[in-house]
């Protein structure tokens, strides 16, 4: 009887494992089958540093380009803020702020983008396009809003890689006579750097995927990026503006971009990973 | 080193918050003050639909921005998705100029005459006005029995009502009433395509479910690409489209027909002094020829 319960129970545990693997290998063979015939058909080359895009011509360096510098854009925003708001929650902040910031950020994680890029319409547009000049709708904006969408995702992994260091090192630091200030900075956040990594590699990844709320800020031109104040098209918003209209080979590009897409998502997960075995060992 | 660093972070915290700070009260401040004048030798922000949009073909087609396949558009234009994301932009930036769906014009942005002519229903009736196009709605295979009662709503005198109700201009002014009231129908009708087209088709599903109230209809906005397709292929009982369809979709669909005429108007923001544009102008401003305000004027 306990044996065939256990059996149940394997096979359900077993299923669920399979769904979940058998989704991931299903949309790798969707978007790879559908989108690198149409890359090898147009040429490698001529599809990834070509650089005009229009319904017959697709290069899309414009938005490979927009993509990369649009996230380490956001990397340099949020990134600095998002590690010392961590810092902050984890050693500096009373127990009565932390009560409504520890919250606040994880509401802040569970905010649909669609919102956030409602925000970024109405106040960062509008203020960079006053400030700086141009038509607001740009790579600026873009970055703005990126830098404060992996706010989120830096910090709660960043705090909880901090917290995960030793007691025993901080009060090795202050024993030593060393300031608390300087215990954390050079003993704690040293000690959690491979965590503090990894979540930057992670807000990489939402910075690269984010769609949705980039698609109503950054223009979309899909030219090379001329400057901050001017748009841009990165790899997500080229694939959502044309998708409804696209057909034929048009189409297969979009979801060539798909793929190029996908090997970058891979290569932040493969950095990820990597640093998450170091930590391991 | 590890003092300066700590300071470094507090010194750039404190900076980013007063530049927020004090950039949200520029930002209000000069905005006011934009409304009132106007720098003509500002650079032009082009606004355009996305490529594909049934709008910016119909435009690129009807200012003659068309080459093969591919519209002239000026690519570094701002391409926004959805006729209302093109509205806001232009409502939003004094130096914006775009174009939208005559029967989507608010007060917040303001049309300019082409050829010195206003873009309203009348004058686009009469063919005075250049920049105008069809709403197509599009079948393909047969209807089923509440869908062709639906099509025939269209272009009834009801239907074509309801056309005049939300802004656009009747494609058959006199058109027979709808025969259909007695019928006892039922089911669902499934509708797509054009985001243009997509506000009347909506009414006119609404005034339809007053006659009969157990059809659903589903209409949604796709654009007028997936609209043609779906008819064809089948995946939705009635296609819309604001473009004419080009010779090879008409071929495979069984039959196209306007429910509806719309022009497409140049809007700028209220604060623009611009009052009248040639077609030619048009083209030219949207091909990227021309740098700044002043140019336009002269």
């Amino acid at each position: 009887m306990n044996d065939l319960k256990e059996k149940v129970a394997h096979g359900v545990f077993l299923l669920a494992a399979i769904t979940s693997i058998l989704s991931l290998v299903v949309i790798v063979i969707f978007i790879f089958t559908n989108g690198l015939p149409m890359m090898i058909d147009y040429g490698v080359f001529d599809f990834l540093l070509g650089t005009t895009w229009n319904r017959t011509t697709f290069g899309i360096l414009p938005m490979i380009v927009g993509s990369i510098v649009v996230t380490i854009g956001a990397v340099l925003i949020g990134v600095p803020v998002g590690i010392f708001t961590a810092i902050f929650m984890a050693e500096f902040c009373p127990p009565s702020v932390y009560r409504f910031l520890k919250p606040a950020v994880n509401l802040m994680a569970g905010i649909p983008s669609i919102l956030y890029g409602f925000f970024a319409l109405r106040i960062i547009v509008p203020w960079v396009r006053d400030t700086f000049g141009g038509p607001g709708n740009s790579m600026l904006a873009a970055i703005l809003l990126l830098g404060i969408m992996i706010l989120p995702t830096i910090i709660s992994l960043s705090e909880s890689a901090i917290r995960s260091v030793p007691r025993s090192y901080y009060s090795g630091s202050i024993a030593l006579g060393a300031s608390k200030e300087r215990s954390i900075f050079a003993v704690l956040v040293p000690a959690a750097k491979s965590g503090i990594f990894s979540s930057v590699v992670l807000g990489v990844g939402r910075a690269i995927g984010e769609t949705m709320a980039v698609v109503m800020v950054a223009g979309n031109q899909p030219i090379m990026p001329r400057g901050l104040t001017q748009g841009v098209r990165t790899l997500t918003t080229n694939i959502v503006m044309e998708m409804a209209y696209a057909s034929g080979q048009h189409r297969d590009a979009l979801v060539a971009t798909g793929v190029v897409l996908f090997v970058f998502v891979m290569l932040i997960n493969g950095i990820f990973l990597y640093i998450k075995n170091k930590e391991a060992k | 080193m590890n003092t300066l660093f700590k300071w470094g972070a507090i010194l750039g915290t404190t900076a980013t918050l007063v530049a927020c700070g004090n950039g949200d009260a520029e930002g209000t401040g000069s905005n006011d003050s934009a409304s009132e004048e106007f720098d003509t030798s500002s650079s032009l922000h082009l606004v355009t639909r996305e490529v594909g949009s049934g709008t910016r073909d119909a435009f690129a087609e009807m200012i003659n921005l068309t080459d093969g396949d591919n519209d002239l558009i000026d690519p570094a234009a701002t391409a926004q998705q959805g006729t209302n994301a093109v509205n806001t932009t232009v409502a939003d930036d004094q130096y914006a100029i775009g174009y939208t769906s005559v029967g989507a014009l608010n007060d917040d942005i303001k049309p300019v005459q082409i050829d010195g002519v206003d873009p309203t229903a009348e004058n686009i009736l009469a063919g005075d006005y250049s920049i105008a196009r069809n709403f197509n709605v599009i079948r393909g295979d047969e209807l089923s029995e509440q869908a062709q009662a639906f099509w025939d709503f269209m272009f009834s005198a009801e239907g074509q009502a309801v056309v005049e109700e939300v802004g656009y201009i009747q494609s058959d002014t006199e058109a027979p009433a709808y025969e259909g009231s007695d019928l006892d129908l039922s089911g669902d009708i499934d509708v797509n395509g054009s985001t243009a087209v997509y506000p009347v088709v909506e009414a006119m599903a609404e005034a339809f479910g007053d006659i009969h109230p157990d059809v659903q209809i589903s209409v949604h906005s796709t654009g007028s690409g997936a609209g043609v397709t779906s008819a064809i292929d089948g995946t939705t009982d009635i296609g819309m489209a604001s473009r004419d369809l080009n010779d090879d979709e008409v071929d495979q669909v069984t039959e196209v027909a306007p429910i509806a005429l719309d022009g497409i108007a140049v809007i700028v923001h209220p604060s623009n002094p611009l009052e009248s544009l040639t077609v030619d102008q048009v083209s030219d401003i949207f091909s990227g020829n021309v740098s700044t305000w002043d140019d336009v004027s002269n």
